[in-house]
């Protein structure tokens, strides 16, 4: 059983317990959410021992908001660059047996912490997930992602969770084993997404990663189509770059080799069939061909349905339906692009931007 | 984080595959692990899950059959009575496909057990 050291005088503490975690929080410009969440890892129903904001070179006040928050703040001598960046100069200054690490525009529900910490009762887990929903539903952009998340982690993350295999320990909110952290040098620079990268690595290690749905935060996702053109960009390159180098070893870990072979078929010949057939069918043979488009509509509505029910949210994921058809062409259309770009341009993105 | 064509695909038949199987594993791990015990909860909601996809997808070609008289076939959109039995068939190819991927991605797992663990990410 993982300690929870409890507090006696919890006159001026909002939680009772408190566990051996430490928060870090990489920021840049993030004046606008930041207080958002520190605020909401003040409150966590089990408190974390410590807060670290990475000030990774701001320019607006995120420092003085953090520091008026009452948490730390470190700042490296220089932009580190990218997240991972300012997350490995973090982890020199932990001294808890676990890390937290959460986007500084990441929003927690009260008992997310809580939640996750149960995972780490077993020594053979090295990190743990949680549900992601969007903060904001507003724009298009917004909307299709809720839809995606919602699917998503209803239905294919906890198939994954049960076969005890998550594609990914997500980057907006993990809880690692600060050991495991260390023995890997923290989060590799080598792709553009550091957290599958972290995720894989583990499995390869006979080493188990959590998912728990009742783990809930709230990042703000990309809201215009700069954003989420970028996000998206840095994931595909980054999913690319981590099946090239992880390929031969995830190949000896069962379902998971299943899941990456099926997202690679489904990313690559259907979004290819799905970008360029049903046009050509459709212009050639007939304009019914286009309802190929939507004929997969209840592998998406029906787990989304279930899930936006259950949080009272019915109408609002019905209407944000067509924004996801949306999202899912272009999301077709930047990997097609990424992996030409990978693989026969041999253009390689190493350059992280931010995307939220 | 979702890479390409979430929903389509041979994805989702893979996902919804996982899924029927889950109460025989379920009943397996009951069976043979001592402490195990049944996750009714779980299984239930993903199948519910699971059935309400393939209800729908049902649905979706009956009222596409109806609406037009048509249905997909792989070979183009045919229509006349009977024509729903066609509708069937791009599942079974899907499927088809999903067994096919699979099998290769296992037949080459099984020859690269024999040979060396590779070192990490190289």
């Amino acid at each position: 059983m993982v300690p929870v050291i409890k507090e006696n005088d919890s006159a001026t503490i909002v939680a009772s317990k408190k566990c051996p975690v430490t928060v870090i929080v990489p920021a840049y410009n993030e004046a606008g959410c930041i207080a958002d969440t520190v605020n909401s890892l003040l409150v966590q129903s089990l408190l974390p021992e410590e807060i670290i904001v990475i000030d990774d070179g701001s320019t607006d006040n995120t420092a003085e908001i953090c520091h008026s928050l009452g948490v730390t703040v470190i700042t490296p001598p220089e932009n580190t660059g990218s997240k991972a960046g300012a997350q490995n100069y973090a982890l020199s200054h932990i001294s808890t047996e676990f890390t937290l690490a959460i986007d500084a525009d990441t929003t927690l529900k009260e008992d997310a912490l809580e939640k996750l910490f149960e995972a780490m009762d077993d020594p053979e887990v090295v990190a743990a997930c949680g549900f992601v929903i969007p903060q904001k539903v507003n724009t298009l952009w917004e909307r299709g992602r809720y839809v995606e998340y919602l699917m998503a982690f209803t239905f294919y993350k906890e198939i994954q969770e049960y076969y005890e295999k998550p594609l990914i320990s997500s980057g907006c909110f993990s809880l690692f084993r600060t050991e495991y952290l260390q023995q890997n040098n923290g989060w590799s620079l080598r792709t553009m997404a550091e957290d599958m990268d972290l995720t894989w690595t583990a499995y390869q290690l006979g080493k188990k990663v959590r998912f728990i749905p009742s783990a809930v935060c709230y990042p703000i996702e990309p809201h215009n189509f700069h954003f989420m053109n970028t996000q998206l960009k840095r994931w595909a390159h980054g999913f690319i770059q981590n099946v090239r180098l992880h390929w031969k070893g995830i190949m000896h870990v069962p379902f998971l080799r299943s899941i990456v072979m099926v997202m690679c078929w489904d990313a690559s010949i259907a979004s290819i069939f799905y970008l360029t057939a049903i046009p050509i069918l459709a212009v050639m043979v007939s304009p019914l061909f286009l309802l190929g488009y939507i004929i997969d509509l209840p592998m998406v509505l029906v787990p989304t349905l279930v899930k936006a029910y259950s949080r009272g949210e019915t109408w609002k994921a019905l209407c944000s339906i067509p924004a996801f058809l949306v999202l899912r062409v272009v999301n077709s259309a930047i990997f097609l692009k990424a992996l030409f770009e990978e693989l026969v341009l041999k253009k390689t993105l190493t350059t992280y931007e931010k995307g939220h | 984080m979702n890479i390409g064509l979430p929903g389509a695909g041979v994805g989702g038949l893979f996902y919804l595959s996982c899924t029927l199987a889950m109460p025989f594993k379920e009943l397996f791990l009951t069976l043979t692990k001592p402490g195990h015990k049944f996750r009714y909860k779980l299984v239930a909601t993903q199948l519910s899950i699971a059935f309400g996809i393939v209800g729908g997808l049902f649905l979706v070609y009956k009222l596409v059959s109806g609406l037009f008289g048509l249905s997909f076939s792989p070979t183009g959109l045919v229509s006349g009575e009977g024509a729903w039995l066609y509708s069937l068939l791009p599942i079974f190819v899907s499927f088809g496909l999903l067994v096919v991927i699979l099998s290769l991605l296992e037949l080459i797992a099984f020859f690269m057990k024999s040979q060396k663990k590779p070192k990490l990410g190289k």
